[in-house]
């Protein structure tokens, strides 16, 4: 299971999880602003990093994860652009006024609700370069690197996505 | 309003991502641009706002869910191939449910389940009948004691057969599955261990007294008593049922389900389903290393 056992400096599974699990989750949620569109995320990521372990090369593991992770959300937000999804109606015969869930209390008690919410309505262009530079703190170049973009246009998404957020929140 | 441009040499500024001349230019831009300035302020607001986003745990019984496949898929492989091809593959297994429980314990949705509602039911009544009102510890007033019908090891009836009794101990240090308050009145009594890994928590608010049963899973809602309803709470779907004084109420919750059982009021009770689970869930790294361990005990990979 250890796929990076006997390679020097390259982690095994078990010390990815440890060390970077929680980093993970957290850049999922972040791109996905919620939590069960973050776990298909990261369980994408799991069998891109199942496949690419082996292949892994000493450096910055958390800058790798990331990588990974905003590609595959990208890749998906490109393929639901193609395939649009139609919701399913709800079935249950009514509605119960309640308290908010526990995700949605955890979510609003580790951040005011409202920058959440501004950050999942940005563009997701603008919601990942955004994301890799203030949540990830890559450089401009690593974001360009991994948008595969020049780095004029990361630096235009960032200010565009920040533009927007300041026009909701401030 | 900034230009674009202008606006993103801002953002840049503040992330030092300008080289040494076009840095120079902007600054002195700002130095007679008053406009600029408020700006690259509120600006610089956003971007210390998002940069002190804390990180995010995944949803409470992500790991639990994760666990419980792993078991099942454990007991498949031991009742299949018995040679040495066989034994391979059920190394492969562990080992794949293993690694994925590690990294973040994702696997396809937990499987369909129904609560036993009615011996949950009967559980919880012959408690309530059996408990005795008592004066609570230092508030000098009358709370329900619970070891009088159920003390540890003890079941509270022949429905209550298999439940352990969870030392107090250990519900201090697992908060997050049976926190000690419930909303602002109730709280907890005791919690009892049952078959299948089930969770019984009984709290209580003077004479008051609500289970609640936590196990992982889905639920198969068709399979549950034509005598309840589907309904739908704030952000979960349920499922209710009365019966006589005591109502029920079935919520599935990111893969755990919680079914509430007590003879209060319908709104009281869908309140507390709704309030289930409390936000106290451990760190990602408590719950990473305690599904490690267990993963690690099961399959037999470690002391």
């Amino acid at each position: 299971m250890t796929e990076g056992d006997g390679a020097p400096g390259v982690p095994t599974w078990e010390e990815v999880a440890r060390d970077h699990g929680r980093f993970l989750y957290t850049v999922a949620y972040r791109l996905t602003g919620n939590h069960d569109e973050a776990q298909d995320l990261v369980q994408e990521v799991l069998l891109r990093v199942q496949r690419g372990l082996a292949t892994y090369r000493p450096g910055s593991m958390e800058g790798w994860l990331s990588r990974i992770t905003t590609n595959a959300f990208l890749d998906e937000v490109r393929r639901r652009k193609r395939r649009p999804v139609e919701a399913l109606p709800d079935d249950p015969e009514r509605v119960l006024a309640g308290a908010p869930g526990a995700d949605d209390a955890l979510a609003a008690a580790d951040l005011p609700g409202h920058l959440q919410a501004a950050l999942r309505d940005l563009p997701e262009d603008y919601r990942a370069a955004v994301v890799l530079c203030d949540v990830v703190g890559f450089s401009y170049q690593e974001i360009a690197d991994t948008l595969d973009v020049p780095v004029g246009t990361v630096r235009s998404r960032i200010h565009r996505g920040r533009a927007q957020l300041r026009e909701v929140l401030v | 309003m900034i230009a674009d441009e202008r606006g993103a040499q801002l953002s840049a500024l503040l992330d030092g991502e300008l080289g040494p001349d076009e840095e120079a230019e902007v600054r002195a831009w700002l130095e007679r641009t008053p406009e600029a300035q408020a700006e690259l302020a509120e600006l610089a607001e956003v971007r210390s706002w998002l940069r002190e986003l804390p990180p995010v745990d995944p949803p409470f019984g992500f790991y639990e869910r994760q666990l419980r496949r792993g078991r099942r898929d454990r007991d498949r492989g031991r009742g299949r191939g018995r040679g040495q091809g066989g034994l391979g593959l059920v190394a492969a297994a562990a080992a794949v449910v293993l690694a994925l429980v590690l990294v973040v314990g994702v696997t396809p949705p937990a499987e369909a389940m129904v609560p036993p509602v009615d011996r949950y039911t009967a559980r919880h009544e012959a408690m309530a009948a059996s408990s005795t009102p008592a004066p609570s510890p230092g508030s000098g007033t009358t709370g329900t004691t619970l070891t009088s019908v159920a003390p540890a090891s003890t079941p509270a009836g022949s429905s209550a057969a298999g439940y352990e009794r969870v030392d107090d101990a250990v519900l201090v240090a697992d908060e997050a599955r049976a926190p000690a308050t419930l909303g602002p009145d109730l709280v907890r009594k005791a919690a009892w261990r049952g078959p299948e890994g089930v969770l019984h928590v009984v709290y209580t608010s003077g004479p008051a007294m609500v289970s609640v049963y936590e196990e992982p899973g889905m639920v198969s809602w068709e399979r549950l008593p034509d005598a309840g309803r589907r309904v739908q709470l704030a952000q979960a779907p349920a499922w209710w049922m009365r019966s006589g004084p005591t109502e029920i109420v079935v919520v599935e919750k990111q893969g755990t389900v919680f079914t509430v059982v007590a003879a209060l009021p319908h709104d009281e009770v869908i309140a507390v389903a709704d309030r289930l689970p409390m936000p106290s869930t451990p760190t990602f790294t408590e719950r990473l290393q305690r599904a490690a361990e267990d993963c690690a005990r099961r399959f037999g990979l470690g002391d």
